[in-house]
This record gives C-alpha cells, structure tokens and sequence, in this order.
C-alpha cells in the first residue's frame, strides 16, 4: 500500500482545541430563551396613532417586536417605560428587522390623536408604533400577555374634570419572529435597555 | 309620712344625684379622652388643618429645607407632567410638605409611586415628612410632584414656578427647568 501516514502537526491541535472551546464558551454563554407566551393561537385587532389597523400578532410575524405597556395619563412610570423603549431602538441603531410598540391599555383615553400627541411629546421615532383599540379587544390582549390593570383613585380637578389613575404591570417584552414572548423585562428600570439590547444582538445575529 | 318613707325617699334622692355626678364624670372622662385620641391617633388629619398646627415658635436659623436638581417632565397642554427634586433639611427642626403648587396647573399632588405585588403602585400622599439632616430625593419611580394636565405646553428649556408648603407655615418659592438636565 502506497498510502502515506497523515501527519497531525502539533499546532493544529492547538488550533482545533482554541476552536471547540471557543464553540464551546459560546453555546455556554446563549442564553436559553424560553417562551414564555405562545401568541399564535392569537388575533387582536388594533389601530395605531394614525388610526391605521393592526392586527396582532399576525402583521409582526418574521420580526422581533419589543413592546412596552402605558398610558398616557401617567405622569411618572410610564415615561420611563417609553424612554426605555427609545433607548433601546436607539441603542441598537434603528434596526429595520425589529419593531417598537407602545400598547396603551386605557383605550377611552387613549385615542389614536392622543397617542399621535404623546409621541411628538416623547420626540418618538416614526417607525415607533402605538397601539390602542377597542375597549373588549385591549382587555383581551392585556390579558393573553398578563398586563393587570386597576383604577387606584379618582379625583375631580380644580377645573372641575374627573380623572382616574392606573395601577399597572410593568413591562416591556421581547417576541420573537415565531410569535412567540421570549423575553420579559420590568419596563421602568434604568438598566432594562442595555439588557435588552445585548439579548436582542446576540438573537439577531 | 313615716320614718321608713322618709328614709326610703332622701335615700332614692341620694341615689339620684349619685347617678346625675356618675353621668357627669363619664361625660367628662369620653370628651376628654375623645378629644386627645383625636390629636394623637390621626396625624394625617392634624396635618390636613396646617393653619392650625402651623410653628410660629420656629425660627429661620432652625428652619432650613433646600431644593437642588431640580427639573420637571416635558409634556404639552392638557396631558400629564411630573416635577423631581432632591429635598433636604439642613435645619434643626422636622417639618412636613404637605402641598405643592405651580404656574403650570391648578392641579398639584403629591404622590409616590412603588411596586405592590406585581403591580406598579400610585397614590397620593397627604404630607412627606422630612427629619433634620434628611435628604429625601422626588424622582422617577418613587415620590413625585404631579402636575395634572398642565395648562400649557411645557417645553424642555422652559421654566415653571414650584411653591412647597410645609407643616410649619414656611414656604419654598422655585422656578424649576423643564427637561432633566442630567439627560
């Protein structure tokens, strides 16, 4: 036989063993990312600030969605949700293949004018959706991605207006293209973007 | 009438007045004990009747609360604006805010914001007290200055009057920054 004897240098070892561990390292460092929510089963009919309809999940199928729940009578927490919300769009450098949305889960207020208003208060990025929708269909919607709402107080102005207060969830979540929630985050909080934006690099690439 | 009438009627006489003096003391006793459990065991409702509580004893070398930082959210007519600052008493003596007005609205609260269970919490607080050498910050996502839908547009640069009134009868006179200068 003619055939001659591979020969193995020395350095290609420490080639192939500095490649597996690095394959090695990085299937360690994935984060595994369960689903938390399975929303295919699902269809909400929405409209956005510019009273165009949404129908949810189906209109964001093949894209990452990152959403975060408000209202927009709230004067403290959830400006902070929304500041997060344009971070992170921000942070990942306006991304094509994600989509933004702000959900409002008091409707009766939150009119497509009203949420057109608060995205030109909050300088809002136009690919940034805001959705609202009938009343039933919000609820439904809260419910299938385990927003809780409750009126905490009702006061009457000086002016002579009631108005009402929202306790809420908190939240801002992450679906992927599959429909389906992956990630869900405390909306507020300072640290939730670059958290947010670290999960959604490692995902997309 | 005999003896034993006599006996009989200024005993029942003596009984009377027994229970007209037992009636009188526990009246006495319920108002005053009504009237000190209304002082001790209801602050909120002392702090509510400010005028009446107010210190005239204290003096401005004791009295010192200070702002800094300042700022107030952004936000157009007829929506919803909140105020931060950072509130500290350098004086000596504790004192209570117990309201807040401004030029932006005439609907000015006090609140705090938390989390409960799950669920992101605001209420309203009567007062905020603050002791000596107690910082307390107002920021997002804990106490804040509620600014009910502003009667005007409140743009970053602009600047709207804030006045703190205290327990004590001082007041804090501020013109804030719209937009947080820290961002």
């Amino acid at each position: 036989m003619n055939t001659k004897p591979t020969i193995v240098k020395p350095s290609s070892f420490v080639l192939l063993f500095i490649f597996l561990s690095f394959v090695l390292l990085q299937s360690a460092c994935m984060k595994d990312y369960k689903v938390i929510d399975d929303m295919n089963d699902a269809s909400f009919e929405l409209i956005n600030q510019d009273s165009v309809r949404v129908i949810f999940p189906e209109d964001f199928r093949g894209q990452y969605v990152v959403m975060g729940f408000v209202y927009t009578n709230c004067p403290d927490i959830c400006p902070l949700i929304t500041q997060n919300l344009i971070k992170i769009q921000k942070d990942l450098g306006y991304p094509d293949n994600v989509q933004f949305l702000g959900v409002s889960f008091d409707p009766l207020r939150d009119t497509p004018e009203v949420l057109h208003r608060y995205k030109e208060v909050f300088k809002v990025d136009e690919n940034v959706n805001f959705l609202t929708g009938e009343p039933t269909m919000v609820q439904s919607f809260m419910d299938s991605v385990r927003v809780r709402t409750q009126e905490s107080m009702r006061t009457t102005t000086e002016s002579g207006m009631e108005i009402y207060f929202l306790n809420h969830s908190d939240k801002i979540m992450v679906m992927n293209p599959k429909g389906e929630i992956i990630i869900e985050y405390g909306g507020s909080m300072p640290s939730i973007p670059s958290l947010i934006v670290q999960d959604l690099q490692s995902l997309i690439q | 009438m005999n003896n034993q009438s006599l006996l009989f009627s200024s005993a029942s006489a003596r009984t009377k007045k027994t229970h007209i003096l037992l009636m009188v003391l526990i009246s006495i006793s319920l108002g005053l004990t009504l009237g000190c459990n209304t002082k001790a065991d209801r602050p909120d409702s002392a702090l509510e009747e400010q005028g009446n509580l107010a210190d005239s004893s204290i003096t401005t070398s004791e009295w010192s609360i200070s702002l800094n930082n300042a700022w107030a959210r952004p936000t157009k007519a007829g929506m919803m604006s909140a105020a931060y600052f950072t509130m500290r008493n350098n004086g000596s003596v504790p004192d209570s805010l117990v309201r807040v007005s401004s030029n932006a609205s005439k609907d000015v609260q006090i609140h705090l914001s938390y989390m409960n269970d799950g669920i992101m919490v605001m209420e309203e607080q009567p007062f905020v007290a603050i002791q000596p050498s107690e910082q307390i910050p107002f920021q997002p996502g804990g106490y804040h200055i509620m600014i009910i839908q502003p009667s005007m547009d409140m743009n970053e640069g602009d600047m709207i009057s804030l006045s703190l009134f205290f327990n004590s009868g001082m007041i804090i006179e501020q013109t804030i920054q719209v937009g947080n200068p820290a961002m």
